[in-house]
C-alpha cells in the first residue's frame, strides 16, 4: 500500500511541472480576466463616489471619493501588470520570434513594469484628491509610451506566428526542389518546363512575404503617436499588411500543393 | 339454353366486377412508393492518369504530408486575434473637469 502511495506520490510530481508550463499564459490570461472584472468594479465604485463628492463637497463624501479612488488606482495598476504579464508568457511561447527579438520585446515590457512598480508606491502615499489627481497624470503623461510598446508587442507577436509558418514554407520548398531534381531524368523537358515555372512562383511568393514583413518589422519599430487614435490606426495599417504577408505564405501553400498533384502523375 | 348462357354471362360480369373492384382496393391501399431522393455521393472521378515514379517513393510521400499540414497551419493562423488587445482603462480622474 506504501508503495502504491509513493509511486502515485512520484507521478503527481513528475507531471506537475509539465502541466504547469503548458498552461502558463493560459493561466496568465485567466488571471487578466479576472483583473479587469475587479477594475470594472473598482471603477464603478469610483465614479459613484466621485459625482457625490462633486455635487455635495462634504467630507464623508471626499473621504468615500478618496478612498475609491485609491482602490481604483491600485487595482487600475494591477489590470496593466496582469496585462504585460500575459504578454510576456505569450512571447515565452511564440516559437516563431528569433531569441534577440523576445529579449527585446521582454525588455520592454520590463520597463513598463518597472514604471508601474514605481508608480503602484506613489498610490500608496496618496492623502488627498490633489495627491490622486497628480499620480494619475504620471500615468496619463506616460500612456502613450506604456501602449506603444503594447501594440509594437503585439505585432510582434504576430511576426512570430508568420515567421514560424515561413520556416516550414521554406524547409518545404527546400524538400520539393530537391526531390524535384533527384527525379530530373523521369520528367519530359516539357514538364520540367513548367515545374520550373511553378518553382519560381512558389519562391517569388516567399520574396514577396519576406518584402512584406521587412516593411512590417520597419514600421512597428517606429510606431508611435500623440494619442492612442493615431496609434491604433498605424496598428490597424500593421495589421493588413500582416495579413497580407499571410495571404503571400498561403497563395504559395497552395501553389506547392498544385505542384505535387502535377509531379505525382506521369505526363 | 338461354338461362345456360345467361348465368354464363352474369357470372363472368360478376367476375369482371370482382376483379375490378379488387384490383382498386388494392391501388388504394397499397402505401405509396415513397420517392427519397438519394443523396448525389460525390465520388471521385476514376483517374485514367498513370502515377509517375516519383510518386510512391517515400520522399514524395513524406514532401505531400508536410505540405499539407504546412496548409492547415496556414489556414488555422489567426492574425487579428482580438481575444488579447489591451485594456481599455480611463485615465483622466475627471475631478477638474467637473
Amino acid at each position: 500500500m506504501k508503495a502504491i502511495v509513493s509511486l502515485l506520490a512520484i507521478i503527481v510530481i513528475l507531471l506537475t511541472p509539465i502541466s504547469f508550463v503548458s498552461a502558463t499564459a493560459e493561466k496568465a490570461y485567466q488571471d487578466y480576466l479576472f483583473q479587469y472584472d475587479q477594475y470594472r468594479l473598482k471603477l464603478n465604485n469610483f465614479k459613484v463616489a466621485r459625482t457625490e463628492y462633486l455635487k455635495f463637497k462634504t467630507l464623508l463624501a471626499e473621504t468615500t471619493a478618496l478612498d475609491t479612488v485609491k482602490s481604483m488606482m491600485i487595482q487600475r495598476n494591477s489590470l496593466l501588470r496582469s496585462y504585460l504579464l500575459l504578454l510576456t508568457e505569450k512571447l515565452n511561447e511564440n516559437k516563431g520570434l528569433t531569441v534577440i527579438d523576445r529579449q527585446l520585446y521582454q525588455k520592454l515590457i520590463q520597463n513598463e513594469n518597472t514604471f508601474l512598480a514605481n508608480h503602484s508606491q506613489l498610490i500608496g502615499s496618496i492623502g488627498s484628491i490633489s495627491d490622486a489627481t497628480d499620480v494619475s497624470k504620471q500615468l496619463e503623461s506616460h500612456y502613450l509610451v506604456l501602449y506603444a510598446g503594447i501594440r509594437q508587442t503585439l505585432t510582434a507577436l504576430s511576426l512570430g506566428e508568420l515567421m514560424n509558418i515561413d520556416t516550414q514554407y521554406k524547409y518545404n520548398f527546400e524538400n520539393l526542389r530537391k526531390l524535384i531534381d533527384l527525379n530530373k531524368s523521369a520528367v519530359s523537358p516539357e514538364k520540367q518546363s513548367t515545374i520550373d515555372r511553378w518553382l519560381l512562383q512558389i519562391n517569388n511568393k516567399q520574396n514577396l512575404y519576406q518584402q512584406k514583413i521587412e516593411q512590417i518589422m520597419t514600421a512597428n519599430s517606429q510606431l508611435k503617436g500623440n494619442t492612442q487614435l493615431e496609434m491604433d490606426e498605424l496598428f490597424m495599417t500593421i495589421q493588413k499588411n500582416l495579413s497580407e504577408a499571410k495571404q503571400y505564405l498561403s497563395e504559395g501553400t497552395s501553389f506547392m500543393q498544385e505542384l505535387i498533384t502535377l509531379i505525382q502523375y506521369k505526363d | 339454353m338461354i338461362k345456360k348462357i345467361l348465368y354464363i354471362v352474369l357470372t363472368l360480369l360478376l367476375g369482371v366486377w370482382v376483379g375490378f373492384w379488387a384490383n382498386k382496393t388494392i391501388k388504394q391501399t397499397k402505401p405509396s412508393i415513397q420517392i427519397t431522393p438519394t443523396s448525389a455521393e460525390a465520388k471521385p472521378t476514376p483517374s485514367n492518369r498513370e502515377l509517375s515514379s516519383i510518386a510512391s517513393q517515400s520522399a514524395f510521400l513524406n514532401a505531400r504530408d508536410a505540405i499539407a499540414s504546412l496548409s492547415a497551419s496556414v489556414s488555422s493562423l489567426t492574425i487579428n486575434d482580438t481575444t488579447f488587445g489591451p485594456p481599455a482603462i480611463e485615465l483622466p480622474l475627471g475631478f477638474a473637469d467637473k
